[in-house]
Order: structure tokens, then sequence, then C-alpha cells
């Protein structure tokens, strides 16, 4: 009878124990994350180590489990492209007239301005290098909007270094590993980018959404804007080269005169082959 | 030998809930999302967490969510040890869940999962907004939170499936 009665009184011991040490394990975890993240608010540089470690440990498992996945995902747009081919190409056949015109005036313009520069004995400004990206991974959530490509400091990249696509800017690297870093899409809403316009040259500062529009702040007030302006980077601040296209303002989203929309980037959110810029900030202050 | 095939076989089954949640979230962050959604997919490193947690409850332990809060934050780009916050929360409440309304049957673990879903975007959309002091709402985030619970009971199913062909409590009930 003692002895089932010990038994029992150990048993109900020991439930006590576990629940108290569940609970106090729980308490340690959560303590332990707010001291991560108050130590990352203080002092970001401490983590970032760390944080680009992990970029390259993870760039090549992630790029090997993406391939299966991608090709999956590259057979759907496969299959949606074969059902679109028809209207696509009667698309592209009139976009392609128009281009004709457009490459005429191109080519007329640059012996133009190449004419007016020899007169004027402008020295040429130097472009600056461009590398070929591939993108790994994505965030692919609500609350972030990051991906990470596969070029690091190895291929010359650094931080704040600016990421285009065809159109223009999609984003801007901010952490950086040997073989891959991670970059701050335009549209996430951490990402600031001073910016002017390309015709009417009021600057602005374009803050993204974490959605498919950005807003534009610090505009000047009763300033008349074109539509389908493009919106281009100031390069103040020195981080980001002056001149890329971030964006066009349309009046058809803006009959909200209080908050400033800007469409990003074309095909933004298609994300396989991305251009990173080589802009080296430190060379040009 | 044989004894330490039989071991090792053991420890894998037994940690095989840990190994799929973070392969899941590492798959998920492979996938391209559709365009002209926002990069907007159901986000499936909550729905493992929430079934597994809502499955073996304790026996997914302390040590593997703090991997797993880690592994997510670096591999998202989050500020490191906010998804470790939200997860060490969410598993505290899947647990007293667990406990308090008897989670037996797939049909329970189903509507426990979509409260515990939408308790997790809560408390996501709290912090970051704490944190970054910016309002995060948009009509993709409703569509964000929509995908992750339509998608959960397909995963569920999925899952569900792997414990009964590996008859993974068996292993915990030895432990």
């Amino acid at each position: 009878m003692a002895r089932s009665v010990n038994r029992t009184y150990l048993l109900r011991l020991t439930s006590y124990a576990k629940e108290k040490a569940h609970g106090f394990g729980t308490t340690i975890l959560i303590i332990f994350s707010v001291l991560l993240l108050v130590m990352g608010k203080i002092n970001e540089e401490s983590l970032r180590v760390f944080k680009s470690y992990f970029l390259d440990a993870t760039s090549d498992f992630l790029s090997m489990i993406g391939k299966p996945v991608n090709s999956l995902s590259d057979g759907f747009y496969k299959i949606n492209d074969l059902v679109f081919l028809y209207s696509q190409n009667n698309n592209l056949k009139l976009e392609n007239q128009s281009l004709n015109k457009w490459k005429d005036l191109a080519l007329k313009l640059l012996a133009e301005n190449e004419e007016l520069k020899k007169l004027l004995k402008t020295v040429n400004k130097d472009h600056e290098k461009s590398i070929t990206a591939k993108v790994i991974s994505n965030s692919g959530g609500s609350y972030i909007k990051t991906i990470t490509i596969n070029v690091g400091t190895n291929d010359g990249v650094k931080l704040g270094n600016p990421v285009t696509n065809n159109w223009g800017m999609v984003g801007r690297v901010v952490d950086l590993g040997k073989n891959a870093s991670r970059v701050l899409l335009t549209v996430d809403i951490n990402s600031q980018i001073p910016v002017y316009f390309e015709n009417s040259l009021h600057r602005a500062i374009l803050v993204g959404k974490n959605s498919d529009l950005l807003e534009l702040k610090f505009l000047k007030k009763r300033v008349v804007l074109e539509d389908k302006e493009r919106l281009m980077t100031s390069g103040e601040g020195g981080i980001l080269p002056r001149g890329l296209p971030v964006g066009i303002y349309s009046s058809e989203i803006n009959y909200n005169k209080e908050k400033m929309l800007v469409i990003p980037s074309e095909n933004w959110d298609k994300l396989n082959t991305l251009s990173v810029i080589l802009y080296d900030y430190n060379k040009k202050l | 030998m044989n004894v330490i095939n039989l071991l090792e076989k053991k420890s894998f089954i037994k940690y095989l809930p840990f190994f799929l949640i973070v392969l899941s979230i590492s798959i998920s962050s492979t996938i391209f999302p559709p365009r002209g959604y926002a990069m907007t997919i159901p986000f499936i490193p909550i729905i493992c967490i929430i079934f597994w947690s809502l499955l073996i409850g304790k026996n997914l332990n302390i040590f593997q969510y703090f991997l797993i809060g880690i592994y997510t934050d670096l591999l998202l780009g989050t500020p490191l040890g906010s998804y470790l916050l939200i997860f060490s929360i969410l598993r505290y409440l899947s647990i007293k869940v667990k406990a308090r309304f008897q989670i037996d049957n797939f049909f329970k673990n189903i509507i426990a999962a979509f409260i515990l879903i939408i308790i997790f975007f809560i408390l996501s959309n709290l912090f970051f907004m704490i944190y970054y002091g910016k309002l995060i709402f948009s009509k993709y985030l409703i569509l964000n939170i929509l995908a992750t619970i339509f998608l959960y009971p397909a995963l569920a199913v999925v899952f569900l499936w792997i414990y009964k062909i590996t008859s993974i409590e068996k292993y915990y009930v030895e432990a």
C-alpha cells in the first residue's frame, strides 16, 4: 500500500517537474529571443558576420533543393505560355512595330548626341560594370520582401549595390557573403530611395509598402506631374548611382491626393535572373 | 551492428518532425511566387510547426524550436530573434490548446490550427509593427493568411500519413 502511494506521489512529482521545466524553458527561449532582438537593434554590425556565414553556408544547399522545385514551376509557366501563345504573338508583333520607330529615333538622337559632345568637348562618364546573378531563394511573406542571389564579395559586390532587371532597379544588397548576398526589394517596408522625376525633376523619397505599389514621400506640394513619368534614383547620399529607373508615376492610381503612389519597376516580381551594378560609392566620393 | 542501426533509425525517426520542418522551411523559400501577387505565398513554416506541435506537443523540444526559429530568421532575412520569439509563444499556446481541448482527431486538429494560424499572424503583425514602427497592412496580407489557412489541410494530410507510416508516437512513448 505504502509502496503504491509512494509511486503515485513520485509520478505526480515528475509530471509537476516536467510542467515547470517546460514553462521555464519557454521563458528562457523568449528572454533569449528578446535579447537577440535588442542586440540586433543596438548594434546591427555584431550580427552581420554571423549572417554572412549563414548566407554562404546555405547558398549551395538552397540552390540544390531549389532545382526540382523551380523546374516544376517553370513547367507550369511554360504550359501557361503555350495557352496564351497566339495572343502573345500578336501583342509582340504590335510591340515590335512601335519599337522599330523608337529604334530609328534613338539612332538619330545618339548620332546627334555624339556630335554635340564633340562640340562641347565633354569627358565621357565611365559606365558602371554589372554582373548577372541568379535568384536562389526569397522571403515570400507579407512582412519582409527580400531575395538571395548567388553573387557575393568574391564577385566584387559591395553593400548597397543596386540590383536591376531589364527595366530598372528592383532592390539593393543589404547582407553580403562571399558567394551569396541578400537583396532588399524596393517594395519592402524598410526600403527608402531618394529619387527625382525624369522630366519635371521634382525630388522625393520613394518608400516601399510591402505591397505591389510604392509611396512617394517628401514631395513638394502643388507640383504638376506628368502621367507615365519615370522616377530615377537621384544618387543623393552617394550609395546608389544617379539615373536608375525605379518606378513610374501614373495619374490613374493617384485619385487619392493624400498618398502619392508609384508603380515599381516592370516585372519586379519575376525573380529569376537579375543584374548587380558594381557601383563603388567610396571611389565616387 | 543491428543494434546500432536500430538505435540510429530510432533517433532519426524521433527527430523526423524537426527535419521535416527544416526541410519545408528551406523548400518554401526556394519557391518562386506567382507573378502579380506581390510575392505572396502561403507561410509554409507555420503550417508545419502548428501541425507537429498539435500532434506531438512537448516532444518537439525547446532546443529544436530554438534552431527552427533562428534558421527561419536567417533564411528569410527577418530581424534575428523575431520568428524565434513568435514561434516560442506559439509553441506555448499550441501545447496549452492541445492539453485543454484534447486534440485527438483530424477535424479538431484543423479547427485548432485555423485559430493558431490567425493568432500567429496577429502576433507577427503586432511584432513587426512595434519593431519597425510602421503599420503593415495590405490586401496581400489577407491573401497570405487565407492561403496559409487553406493550404493547411492539404499539408496536414501528407504529414499525418508520414506520422502513421513511421509510427513516430511509439518512439516518444518509449522515450
